[in-house]
């Protein structure tokens, strides 16, 4: 909100005007993050500490590879414009760049080099190289390189880092990563302010995403502030105040207790049930993939975890690399560990990995289409050790809590499959008798062959939960990520409405319940419409929860299956925003 | 092993996103991809090897290929140039 106008500064006040970038007000202490300054470990490792850097090294790949599709998650609720999109792809291409990766291995294995500076040296070659070009479009992407590599290094170095921030700290820093931003979420920072503005709009959806304060662009920011001086973020205004005076202060307090009002409102709406204004109850659950969304799961009051991916904790069994191993299952643990206790009594649905070929290290060969190739279930029970070992690692972290667990499996084309991947399940949870009839196990409704086979396979699973993103992708044949189709592209298509009411038809038939975790369900006119059309549960973004409840709060059961009924009779999208506008002016 | 020589013909050169899509298809392939501009050689299935190249529009290349698929992968990589990268020239 920058109108340009100087703000009033008060005895002693330094004011300095920024962009707004994710709403919020905060003060405190400064923490100064200047990740230019990265400071490289110097030592030469042992020998028999080559396995251990190696492994730091593929998980500093896997988290920057898991931040990267979180932003492009994002974004897609967002709108992701094109040239980001390619950034975006180029950047994760780097990550599985052969040459680069071999090359910080070498550093490591003959130079003894740890890990952080063997990742430096590696990039170093190919910085330099286009640092040499004299065509400026190619030394354009340099900014991008180094932004992995220092993703990289910090992800190594991140332990150490994470002990010097304090909790109370306000970040003021020249520029951001996205993954840095996840990294103070998870410290939970009560504000960040940037110098720079260019390149930080992943940035921003992430902050707004976490509800962090954000302040961009704010012009000598760092030759103003010193480490524990007290900085004001305004991230509704778009600006900082430097050293507040006490007029200040109180001044912003009361601005303060005014969003808390806002945020508690938003909160009290969370603390009603969820109903629909003639009192029909439906249960509203949250997504998660990222250990820092697991704060907003109770905040929200979500009654449960509708859908915890667990992809970022992929590990395959064939594998005997157990350092990299070891570190993964560890992690895996804390995370279901951590969302089974945030769960309470409600209930946890866990999907099993659902990752395509490439992440198999004996499976070089990418596929020309890896939407309709291997993966998912197809993977699982081509590698039933891998699935068994998930199963395992689930029924031993979340098995002595008391929340009620829920096992689904992605991408079932069949019965077949079904039937397979329930024998697994059952084999596995034998060995679990404090266990014995308590696991719900599931499937995922994402692929439409299983949408029009859904009253053959109700009966052999305990719970449907569709998958709104890949079902419509399926369905109408439009990667959305493609400019040229994605048009086509829409949640709200009268066939895919079909499919989801004929599978909560078939899911009712045979008394079991049907959630929708895709994005649909965080829109607010979208999840009521859902819930007319028959849907059980919703399973959301936590941040979405309150809107969504407001808007079903405020119309009937009767309104909302008339107007579900008349999108899945439409035939034109046209006709479907027609529909959405009568029943909105209503 | 197989060899082509290839002209860059998209407007932009071999950029962040068409060497997004090259580098992916070539590592679709088993065989040993290497491309060869003015002496210098990178392995094609590098992005950053890729973009180091800097090859602009009218950029002249050799392709080499080798393994068991290289033909079957040299006609993919051809065809790319030839769409000037775009997806959904195939």
């Amino acid at each position: 909100m920058d109108n340009g106008q100087p703000l009033p500064e008060k005895l002693h006040d330094t004011v300095l005007r920024g962009t707004a970038s994710a709403p919020g007000i905060a003060y405190g202490p400064a923490f100064i993050y200047n990740p230019a300054d990265l400071i490289l470990s110097d030592d030469v490792i042992k020998q028999t500490d080559i396995r251990e850097e190696q492994a730091r090294v593929d998980s500093a790949i896997r988290v920057v590879e898991l931040e990267i599709r979180k932003i492009e998650q994002l974004s897609k609720e967002t709108d992701l414009d094109d040239l980001s999109a390619a950034i975006l792809e180029f950047q994760r291409s780097i990550l599985k760049d052969p040459d680069l990766i071999g090359s910080i291995n070498q550093n490591i294995r003959s130079e003894f080099m740890p890990a952080d500076r063997a990742v430096y040296q590696a990039f170093r070659y190919y910085i330099d190289r286009l640092k040499a070009i004299p065509n400026a479009y190619f030394r354009e992407r340099i900014p991008d390189i180094r932004d992995i590599r220092d993703r990289m290094i910090r992800s190594i170095q991140r332990k150490q880092l994470l002990i010097k921030i304090d909790d109370e700290s306000i970040v003021v820093c020249r520029d951001l990563s996205p993954g840095d931003i996840i990294l103070f979420a998870r410290k939970k920072v009560k504000a960040i302010v940037s110098e720079q503005g260019g390149l930080t709009s992943h940035a921003s959806i992430i902050a707004n995403s976490m509800g962090i304060p954000f302040v961009i662009g704010v012009d000598g920011l760092l030759g103003n502030v010193e480490a524990d001086d007290i900085v004001v973020v305004h991230g509704t205004d778009g600006y900082v105040v430097l050293n507040p005076s006490q007029e200040r202060i109180s001044e912003i307090n009361l601005q303060i207790e005014a969003e808390k009002i806002v945020e508690s409102a938003r909160q009290q709406i969370a603390e009603e049930p969820a109903k629909t204004a003639c009192g029909r109850e439906f249960i509203i659950q949250a997504n998660v993939e990222l250990e820092s969304e697991l704060d907003r799961v109770q905040l929200y009051r979500a009654e449960g975890i509708g859908l915890l991916r667990t992809e970022a904790y992929f590990l395959d069994s064939d594998e005997h690399e157990s350092s990299s191993n070891g570190h993964a299952e560890r992690d895996q643990r804390t995370f279901l560990e951590r969302a089974a206790s945030v769960c309470g009594e409600h209930n946890l649905t866990v999907r099993l990995y659902d990752v395509g070929g490439d992440k198999l290290p004996n499976y070089a060969k990418e596929e020309a289409n890896p939407f309709l190739g291997w993966r998912g279930i197809r993977i699982l029970l081509d590698k039933p050790a891998l699935m068994k070992s998930q199963l395992e690692l689930i029924f031993s972290s979340v098995g002595t809590h008391s929340c009620k667990l829920s096992v689904m499996v992605p991408m079932i084309t069949d019965a077949n499959e079904v039937k397979q991947s329930r024998k697994i399940f059952e084999e596995v949870l034998a060995d679990y008798p404090n266990l014995a009839g308590k696991v719900k196990f599931g499937i995922m409704i994402e692929v439409p062959s299983a949408a029009l086979l859904a009253d053959k396979l109700a009966p052999l699973v305990d719970f449907f939960s569709i998958g709104t993103n890949d079902l419509t992708q399926y369905t109408l044949a439009a990667d959305r990520t493609n400019r040229h189709v994605q048009k086509l592209y829409n949640q709200m298509h009268p066939s895919v409405w079909r499919l989801i009411s004929q599978t909560c038809d078939a899911a009712h038939q045979f008394n079991i319940p049907v959630s929708v975790c895709g994005e649909l369900a965080g829109k607010p006119v979208a999840a009521a419409l859902l819930i007319g059309l028959g849907v059980d549960r919703l399973s959301m973004s936590a941040s979405a929860i309150p809107a969504v409840k407001e808007f079903l709060n405020k119309h009937t059961f009767e309104a909302l299956s008339q107007a579900a009924f008349k999108i899945s009779e439409a035939t034109t999208l046209e006709e479907v925003d027609s529909v959405l506008s009568t029943f909105l002016g209503t | 092993m197989v060899k082509n020589k290839v002209t860059v013909t998209n407007p932009e050169g071999i950029h962040a996103r068409p060497a997004s899509i090259l580098v992916k298809v070539a590592a679709g392939f088993k065989s040993d991809f290497f491309i060869h501009s003015h002496g210098y050689q990178i392995n094609g299935k590098s992005i950053l090897g890729v973009l180091t190249l800097a090859a602009e529009c009218g950029a002249e290349l050799e392709l080499e290929l080798s393994g068991e698929d290289e033909v079957e992968a040299m006609e993919a990589i051809m065809t790319l140039f030839k769409n000037n990268f775009s997806q959904n020239g195939s």
